[in-house]
């Protein structure tokens, strides 16, 4: 799967895609390893664009989140939808990551 | 591949769907009903709720009651009315008891497909019968 990314430094941001489904988490959890793989440790997730995201779309930022702790990275989520940061509160993925609506912000976090 | 029709009797718009269960048909019958319900009447996060909410319920389905590779069909009945949707789902895959607790682990990465359907639904019911499982979510709107 092909990102739209941006790199600021030492930090990606990535621009997940349009749906978070069980049909697509498989291949997003497998590109953002391979960043990580390739040595990109600080993750700005930027959920402007999911419209729609399910359990299996959760369980992508987790995934995520496991892969750039092993290697003592970070990542934080942007811009998630009003429904999207509704679902990551109920799911209390909000105690988990830190969530941005400044792009800016997000990257000098973890500059 | 999805097999839809549809009818339209005294104001309720009900919808028939028939669906294998695999993955892609899951994705693809999220999507389908998001369109149904894509119109002034449904607010955005009802209908991201109704969706999500299809969609877990689904998932669970192919991830855990076909996981032996048996891709038999599932039924999906919606029934739109003026102030509810509600979705009756229909498969044959092995039984399974719904949770009546939903904690889960905030670190794991599954586990969280029933709290989301309890905390979304007005009215979720589970029925099983000698060879069918049967859950029924229903949305006020």
């Amino acid at each position: 799967m092909n990102f739209q990314k941006e790199s600021h430094g030492k930090v990606d941001v990535i621009e997940l895609p349009e749906r978070l489904s069980i049909a697509d988490a498989g291949n997003v959890k497998t590109s953002l390893q391979s960043l990580v793989d390739n040595g990109r440790e600080k993750l700005v997730l930027d959920l402007a664009q999911v419209s729609f995201m399910d359990s299996s779309g959760l369980s992508v930022l987790l995934s995520a989140r496991k892969s750039v702790t092993r290697v003592s990275g970070q990542v934080v989520l942007l811009n998630p939808s009003d429904e999207a940061r509704a679902l990551i509160e109920l799911t209390r993925l909000h105690e988990v990551f830190e969530i941005f609506s400044d792009k800016q912000a997000a990257v000098e976090h973890l500059s | 591949m999805i097999n839809a029709t549809t009818r339209k009797y005294n104001g309720t718009l009900t919808v028939n769907l028939c669906l294998e269960a695999t993955i892609d048909d899951a994705s693809l019958l999220s999507e389908y009903i998001e369109q149904l319900i894509s119109d002034d009447i449904v607010s955005p996060k009802q209908r991201f709720r109704i969706t999500v909410c299809i969609a877990e319920a689904v998932n669970n389905i192919v991830e855990h009651g076909e996981f032996t590779g048996n891709h038999r069909p599932i039924h999906c009945l919606l029934k739109r009315k003026t102030d509810s949707i509600s979705v009756r789902l229909t498969d044959q895959a092995q039984a399974y008891t719904p949770p009546c607790k939903t904690d889960f682990d905030i670190l794991e990465e599954n586990g969280r497909g029933w709290h989301i359907l309890y905390n979304y639904t007005d009215i979720l019911k589970y029925h099983r019968n000698e060879s069918y499982n049967q859950l029924y979510l229903h949305f006020n709107i």
